[in-house]
């Protein structure tokens, strides 16, 4: 499976990284992966990514823009405000889940990625639906 | 935990201000009583002062003149009712007394003012008669004793008046400073002592209102006191609910970080996407994700009971399709019986309705559920069997497997307990997926039991009531306050 949209996925932690790098591109296809390591100058950052991106994950817990921060900065620019955007954490409370809706989050991912069922929840993902269950 | 602020409303207290003109309405309405028990009996005391002082009046009057002035009747009378007041103040009815009393100071002060030959209608005389009623009924307490001390001083003007201008004095015709009546004298004394039992009265009162004063600011002291204590203790309570709090999210994130990688690379290299590998490398790699999984278990059951017993145990609500739910469980359980001689029988009826709940904790019960019902079943059968009434979704997991034994059923939703079963190799676990999903099925609002006989097999019973969504958010709503 070939699929030419591009992926955002922001994360500080390199195994993480390599994981979810894995899972998009060796397992499901994806060609265009892009991967971010910080949070800083990320309005310059996504102002250099090759448009359009179709779906971004991004770490919840990471320096020095959190997930959330990073989510609000992401839906205030015009390519970002439809698209799904999804958190990757491995602690998840209903208070974070509830905190992550507020400010825009499509859905969560747990970690450690489930690489059987993720590959199903990216599609419904990128049909619009919201995945708050994972 | 809320600490609600606790303030002396004005209202909860007995009326301070002991008011002659409005006092006569705790006759009517014998409201407080008990409360101004104390209240009354001072100014009873402060009376008996005042009668006192009328009938000391009278008895030096008649001893420095040698007449007793024609109201000895009257003062036989007045002693007798003061008997009763008397008598009534002993035996509690201070209220009774009061009025008593009161009544008698006046007959006192009029007969005074009668015998004495002056009740006319003179406006020196009237002044005398009124004065003293003024002072009892006035509310100023500086008042009462300017008009107390205007009786001595219009009595010795009106003498000096008669004397200069030789008019006939209010005291009779044989008034002369040189040679006072018992009337004069009787007076004189009377409204000395007048000021000085006003001096008493208002002292008292003082006093009592200082009292009073001191215990509402000792109890709203000791009510502020308590309350920064318990919100002291709370912020406290707070703190370390929260440090707790953080300290299982950050545990959470370290233990399931690293898991993250293990886990998949192991599968990734297991499964050749890495490139081929022998089935001795692929055994191994397998028996590490399989440690892994169960790693990864016990961490989360361990991390979720811990949030349970500690009360921080939160939900995430949304609309639960129960037949999406089910299936999605039953597709793990196909897994769980690939390799078992199990045959996996569902039955979920089609008209089970949407409720509202958290669908990862619904999941997580029914998975627990159905994974201990493969695990202790040797060979044979499960079944899901799932209906819904009109307010409830009833799911049953039948096994037939080893059973549990009576003295053991109680023990399957206690913490940490699990029964020995030398016969199952893979019954090792935490022994908290039960108590786990008793937590959330009574979350919900539900009722989870078991019926189980050994040798024949286990029946799991969930009953979720079908919550609306303001129902199930009031649930989160009680969890959130508890944290």
């Amino acid at each position: 499976m070939t699929c030419t949209l591009h992926i955002l996925y922001i994360e500080d932690h390199p195994a993480s990284r390599k994981v979810m790098e894995l899972i998009l591109t060796d397992i499901m296809g994806f060609e265009t992966v892009t991967m971010l390591d910080t949070t800083e100058n990320l309005s310059q950052q996504i102002e250099q990514l090759v448009p359009p991106i179709s779906l971004v994950f991004t770490d919840l817990n990471i320096n020095p823009i959190d997930g959330y921060s990073v989510c609000r900065i992401l839906r205030s620019h015009e390519a970002y405000r439809t698209i799904p955007i999804v958190g990757v954490t491995a602690s998840l409370s209903p208070t974070e889940m509830r905190r992550m809706k507020d400010v825009g989050f499509s859905g969560v991912i747990t970690k450690p990625l489930n690489h059987s069922t993720f590959p199903m929840t990216v599609q419904r993902l990128l049909s619009g639906e919201v995945v708050w269950e994972d | 935990m809320s600490v609600e602020n606790t303030t002396i409303t004005p209202n909860s207290l007995p009326e301070l201000t002991w008011n002659p003109l409005t006092w006569w309405k705790w006759w009517i309405t014998p409201r407080q009583v008990e409360r101004n028990k104390k209240f009354y009996e001072r100014n009873t005391r402060a009376l008996i002062v005042i009668i006192f002082g009328v009938f000391l009046s009278y008895l030096l009057s008649s001893i420095s003149t040698g007449v007793l002035v024609g109201y000895e009747l009257i003062t036989g009378g007045a002693i007798g009712i003061f008997g009763i007041a008397i008598v009534a103040t002993v035996r509690g009815f201070y209220r009774i007394s009061s009025w008593i009393l009161a009544l008698v100071f006046l007959m006192l002060a009029f007969t005074g003012l009668y015998s004495s030959g002056y009740w006319a209608p003179n406006g020196v005389g009237m002044m005398l008669t009124i004065l003293p009623v003024i002072i009892l009924v006035l509310e100023s307490d500086r008042a009462k004793i300017f008009f107390a001390c205007l009786v001595p001083i219009i009595f010795t003007l009106t003498a000096f008046h008669q004397e200069s201008t030789g008019f006939t004095s209010i005291f009779g015709e044989n008034y002369s400073f040189s040679n006072p009546t018992g009337a004069t004298i009787f007076f004189m004394v009377l409204m000395l002592i007048l000021i000085g039992a006003g001096y008493y009265f208002i002292a008292e009162f003082r006093a009592q209102q200082a009292e009073l004063r001191d215990l509402i600011n000792t109890l709203e002291q000791r009510v502020a006191d308590r309350t920064d204590e318990l919100h002291k203790a709370k912020d406290l309570a707070e703190q370390a609910n929260q440090t707790k709090s953080q300290f299982l999210a950050n545990m959470s994130h370290e233990l399931r970080t690293p898991l993250n990688a293990i886990l998949n690379f192991s599968a990734f290299v297991a499964d050749g996407v890495m490139g081929p590998v022998n089935p001795d490398q692929e055994d191994m790699l397998r028996q590490s994700i399989s440690s892994g999984n169960h790693l990864l278990a016990l961490i989360n059951d361990v991390l979720d009971i811990t949030k349970i017993e500690a009360g921080l145990m939160d939900l995430f609500i949304q609309p639960v399709d129960m037949i999406e739910t089910l299936h999605a469980v039953e597709s793990v359980g196909k897994g769980l019986v690939k390799n078992k001689d199990i045959t996996l029988d569902v039955d979920i009826a089609d008209d089970l309705p949407i409720t509202y709940g958290d669908k990862r904790r619904l999941r997580q019960v029914f998975l627990n559920v159905l994974s201990n019902a493969i695990k202790f079943t040797p060979e044979g059968c499960v079944s899901i069997h799932a209906k819904a009434s009109a307010t409830t979704i009833c799911v049953e997991i039948r096994d037939t497997g080893i059973g549990i034994a009576p003295q053991d059923q109680a023990m399957v939703f206690e913490s940490f307990k699990q029964a020995k079963h030398d016969s199952i190799p893979e019954a090792i676990g935490t022994g908290l997926g039960m108590p786990i999903s008793k937590h959330f099925v009574e979350s919900h609002k539900g009722k989870i039991w078991l019926e189980s006989e050994v040798g024949k097999g286990t029946t799991f019973f969930v009953e979720l009531p079908v919550l609306t969504e303001a129902e199930a958010d009031q649930i989160t709503m009680n969890i959130e306050e508890q944290i």
